[in-house]
């Protein structure tokens, strides 16, 4: 019994690994990509926003691209939103900017995305991270 | 002859003020060649290919010092847990082979504990904190600029929806007669 608890325990860890969080992939995958603009900023972590506390924001910039690396990094974040099961509270258009928000709480954490989209040649993906 | 002449002049321009940003970005350059590099993004004639360090120069038109927050650590809360010995070892040696694994598999090199802004740009990682955190400040200034502006008009709608109300506009005018009765008896 004991052999099978630790054995479903390291399985579990095996799982938890495999499955972390597609968003997250996603910025470590093009953080040092030349064609983009990566920034993490750890100035406010630990600062306490109502019942929150602040764990950080990063950024990754596409600027300037040509609209197909756009379109295929824009897919990528859809993708990654999805299966991270993250869920849409805005979608906004104003003139060329379109901008939408997504939200993902647990009882003891929260993160929040938002992405900035400027005609076909630039975007923005900014992910926030909160606990309680 | 003269075109050729022009493009040598304009790969020449090119190529120093990229050393320029180059020794900016690692705290190594001069208070003249900053002055320089300022006057370069503030003018006309930028380059596309300096584009995007544009908002970090501009935010250093009104530069400001930022202030660390206070960091409070909440208590940790810790529980006895009464099991036999031979049970409690199996179960200290599967959660440390579990908390490897998980370690392993999510270490980020990059982000220190003690490093609070990181930035890369095309590649190339400001190493100078300072010059990291102002471009961090003016590019998440510029997103909230973004979403501000565009939320604007949603925020007016909501606004007049409010005024609009037929309940509240009811409410204010019985208040108002009310109001008037108490000052103008008849």
């Amino acid at each position: 019994m004991k052999k099978f608890f630790s054995m479903m325990l390291i399985a579990l860890a095996f799982s938890a690994a495999a499955s972390a969080q597609q968003v997250e992939k996603l910025f470590d995958k093009y953080m040092e990509d030349i064609r983009f603009q990566y920034i993490y900023d750890g100035s406010d972590i630990d600062k306490k926003e109502g019942k929150w506390i602040n764990k950080g924001q990063k950024m990754l910039t596409l600027n300037k691209a040509e609209a197909g690396l756009v379109k295929t990094f824009s897919d990528e974040i859809n993708a990654a939103i999805k299966t991270d099961g993250y869920k849409q509270t805005t979608f906004v258009r104003n003139g060329t900017n379109k901008v939408s928000n997504y939200i993902k709480e647990t009882e003891n954490r929260k993160e929040e995305l938002t992405v900035i989209q400027n005609n076909e040649t630039h975007i923005m993906f900014i992910w926030e991270s909160y606990s309680k | 002859m003269n075109y050729a002449i022009a493009r040598k002049r304009l790969m020449k321009y090119m190529n120093d003020i990229d050393n320029l940003l180059e020794k900016y970005f690692n705290g190594i350059s001069s208070t003249e060649e900053e002055k320089k590099l300022k006057n370069y993004f503030k003018g006309k004639g930028i380059l596309s290919e300096h584009e995007i360090y544009k908002p970090l120069f501009a935010a250093f038109d009104a530069e400001k010092e930022i202030k660390a927050p206070g960091v409070a650590l909440p208590e940790k809360k810790t529980k006895k847990l009464f099991l036999p010995r031979r049970t409690m070892i199996w179960i200290a040696g599967s959660v440390a082979v579990a908390l490897l694994i998980i370690t392993f598999s999510t270490f980020h090199p990059v982000q220190k504990q003690n490093v609070k802004y990181v930035v890369i740009v095309n590649g190339k990682k400001i190493t100078n904190q300072q010059k990291a955190q102002h471009y961090a400040e003016s590019m998440f200034g510029e997103a909230k600029k973004i979403v501000e502006s565009s939320y604007q008009p949603l925020q007016e709608a909501t606004n007049i929806k409010e005024e609009l109300d037929a309940r509240n506009i009811l409410k204010e005018t019985a208040k108002n007669i009310e109001d008037i009765k108490t000052n103008y008896p008849q």
